[in-house]
């Protein structure tokens, strides 16, 4: 069990600047997932807190101990790579109980432990066999139990399950949540994969350039998101960006709306209230597919006016939902909707846009004008 | 069909084009003197007199050819020393430059490299008298070690090269999951990478051995008695001395060849995973 701490935390290659001045704490039996697209420092990162990197500039701790100068195998860390990394020449057995004889722990308890991590990972009928004889799966099972078998007090997983296919993927996810809570282990994981972010994080960290975007429950991530970059990357599909100006109504009361390209949006006063200097503001407009409603099917409130007239141009069913490419005045917007709507490609319709939902992201920088100052 | 015809005819004409020299001389071997001026293809009487002379097991020593044939147990020991001792200076050296070249980014990495490929283009005879002139001064002429030190020089960049294109196909993950598990840069090393490069060293040490216990010029240059001297020197001995039969030469002949054609035939699935291959974690 152990608390990680970063401090000021950089890794220079050369000219690049992989990981720039992060500052992390992780707590105690958290499951943190580092976000991210590849070459935004992630792994850097990872490698960093398991000591197979060490970084240019800044600190490591786990608990009260620096471990910044320590090398990797006096960490009490465990780790599962992408690639598995399963020693070819020795059995699943000898596999898992390397790092204990490694450690020291005499044959009788190596034994023991080893049975105790192949029964968790369900491995118990190939001990025997050579990594080559596993399925992918397997591999996978093997390489989460040689890194359990030790109880370390942070285990870290870089991409565990990119190699996987699909329902494969699935089913493994669950089985990480299922052993997490099992361990009461601090689990640090990458991926580049927001919905494996979403669903495993007590908490996930955004990165883009080195650089940290954002740190945040997956709720707060998804519900809030600091930018126009986090707002892209985190959900399915990408949130809608509308380029737009945020104007005062003469008629109306003064009620403020962001306008662009074809469309026109209602913003609501409590929204303009957090906004510095909000008229003739250049803004992102960001929407999220499940917030935006097409003609009749949803119930527009009283007095709330098409967003824009549109286009559809691409219908994509998946069975429980719809998802419908509009055009809004020369910008793809999508939309999610009920799968038994008629709506196809060519067809008009109106688009509303839940107001109490929509960001607005500044229109230079794209960071969001919705947190609080 | 016929794609895979010619492929198969391609095929035999190089097994008989490659194998039937030594098929030859192995059978000429087992000939009674007279049949090889018969020109014979196959011994009629086979005979194993040919070989007895070198090993002294009927005592002919008044055979034309027998002091040098008398040698031959004691040269090929000379042979064995000096292609082990060059096979294992290759495997040290050769495996600890290859993981450096492979893995460790260091400045002028490549030069290095470069120069190691032209130092393999430079003839043996070209340095033959400042090698002389070198292993002299260092009172290591007549020596074994003369032979190894020479014999290493120019297998090893050849290792070298060989061991860091395998050492780069190995999955930089499986050290580092070493080094979580617990071993220090060596021991993984040791404990996870050289275990897993095995077809490779194999390949690479058979190489070096034989290509060591083939070599002639720089033997026959530093070697002058048989304390030192190599088989394949010994042999050439027999081109000095007049009238020495044909057979004789022929079973010195299988003696010299036999030991790399048993190692190549024992590792050459080991060689051919070794050169071509891959390690896949």
């Amino acid at each position: 069990m152990a608390r990680v701490r970063l401090k000021n935390l950089t890794k220079h290659f050369g000219d690049v600047v992989a990981v720039d001045n992060v500052t992390l704490d992780i707590a105690d039996r958290e499951f943190l997932t580092l976000l991210g697209p590849s070459g935004c420092g992630k792994t850097t990162l990872l490698n960093m807190i398991a000591g197979l990197e060490s970084p240019t500039a800044g600190e490591v701790w786990f608990d009260d101990w620096n471990v910044t100068a320590v090398p990797p195998e006096r960490r009490d860390i465990a780790m599962v790579f992408q690639t598995y990394a399963l020693y070819p020449h020795m059995s699943v057995f000898d596999n898992v109980a390397f790092g204990l004889k490694m450690r020291g722990v005499p044959t009788e308890d190596r034994k023991r432990l080893v049975l105790e991590a192949a029964k968790t990972m369900e491995i118990e009928l190939l001990l025997d066999r050579k990594p080559r004889a596993l399925s992918g799966g397997q591999r996978q099972r093997v390489a989460l139990a040689r890194a359990i078998v030790r109880d370390p007090g942070v285990f870290l997983l870089d991409e565990p399950l990119s190699n996987l296919d699909a329902q494969l993927r699935v089913v493994m996810r669950t089985e990480l949540k299922r052993l997490h809570g099992d361990l009461e282990m601090t689990f640090v994981y990458v991926t580049h994969d927001q919905a494996e972010s979403l669903i495993l994080s007590d908490r996930i960290v955004v990165m883009k350039d080195g650089e940290i975007q954002q740190i945040g429950t997956p709720e707060s991530i998804y519900d809030n998101p600091a930018n126009t970059f986090v707002a892209g990357f985190v959900g399915s599909p990408p949130i809608n960006l509308l380029k737009g100006v945020l104007q005062q109504q003469e008629s109306a009361a003064g009620a403020w709306r962001v306008v662009g390209d074809g469309f026109a949006c209602n913003v609501s006063q409590s929204m303009v209230e957090r906004i510095e200097d909000p008229l003739g503001r250049e803004v992102f407009l960001g929407a999220r597919a499940e917030d935006i409603g097409i003609e009749s099917e949803t119930n527009p409130e009283p007095g709330n006016t098409p967003v824009a007239r549109a286009s559809v141009v691409v219908r994509e069913p998946m069975g429980s939902d719809l998802y419908l490419t509009v055009d809004v005045g020369g910008s793809n917007v999508k939309v999610r909707t009920r799968p038994d709507s008629r709506m196809d490609r060519g067809d008009g319709l109106d688009v509303f846009f839940d107001s109490e939902k929509i960001h607005l992201f500044d229109g230079q920088t794209g960071v969001s004008l919705m947190l609080d100052r | 069909m016929w794609r895979r015809a010619s492929l198969y005819i391609y095929a035999l004409v190089a097994v008989v084009y490659l194998t039937l020299p030594f098929a030859w001389v192995t059978a000429v071997s087992f000939m009674p003197e007279r049949e090889v001026t018969q020109q014979r293809w196959w011994p009629e009487e086979p005979t194993m007199g040919n070989y007895n002379l070198y090993f002294q097991v009927d005592g002919r020593s008044a055979d034309v050819g027998a002091a040098i044939a008398r040698q031959f147990p004691r040269a090929i020991v000379n042979s064995l020393i000096i292609g082990t001792a060059v096979m294992l200076l290759n495997l040290t050296c050769g495996s600890l430059a290859a993981y450096a070249l492979a893995r460790l980014p260091f400045r002028g990495n490549l030069l290095l490299l470069l120069f190691y490929l032209g130092s393999r283009s430079v003839p043996g005879v070209a340095i033959m008298i400042p090698m002389y002139l070198l292993m002299r001064s260092y009172g290591l002429l007549d020596t074994h070690l003369s032979v190894i030190l020479s014999h290493t020089t120019f297998t090893l960049p050849f290792t070298i090269w060989i061991l860091k294109g395998y050492f780069q196909t190995v999955p930089l993950d499986l050290e580092r999951a070493a080094r979580v598990d617990g071993c220090t840069p060596l021991g993984a090393l040791v404990r996870v990478f050289l275990p897993v490069t095995t077809p490779g060293l194999v390949a690479v040490g058979i190489f070096a051995f034989i290509a060591s216990w083939g070599e002639f010029l720089f033997a026959l240059l530093f070697t002058t008695t048989i304390a030192s001297r190599p088989v394949t020197v010994l042999a050439s001995d027999f081109a000095q001395e007049l009238q020495v039969p044909f057979t004789v030469i022929a079973a010195g002949g299988v003696l010299v060849i036999l030991l790399p054609l048993v190692l190549s035939f024992l590792f050459q699935r080991l060689i051919i995973q070794g050169i071509g291959g891959s390690v896949t974690g």
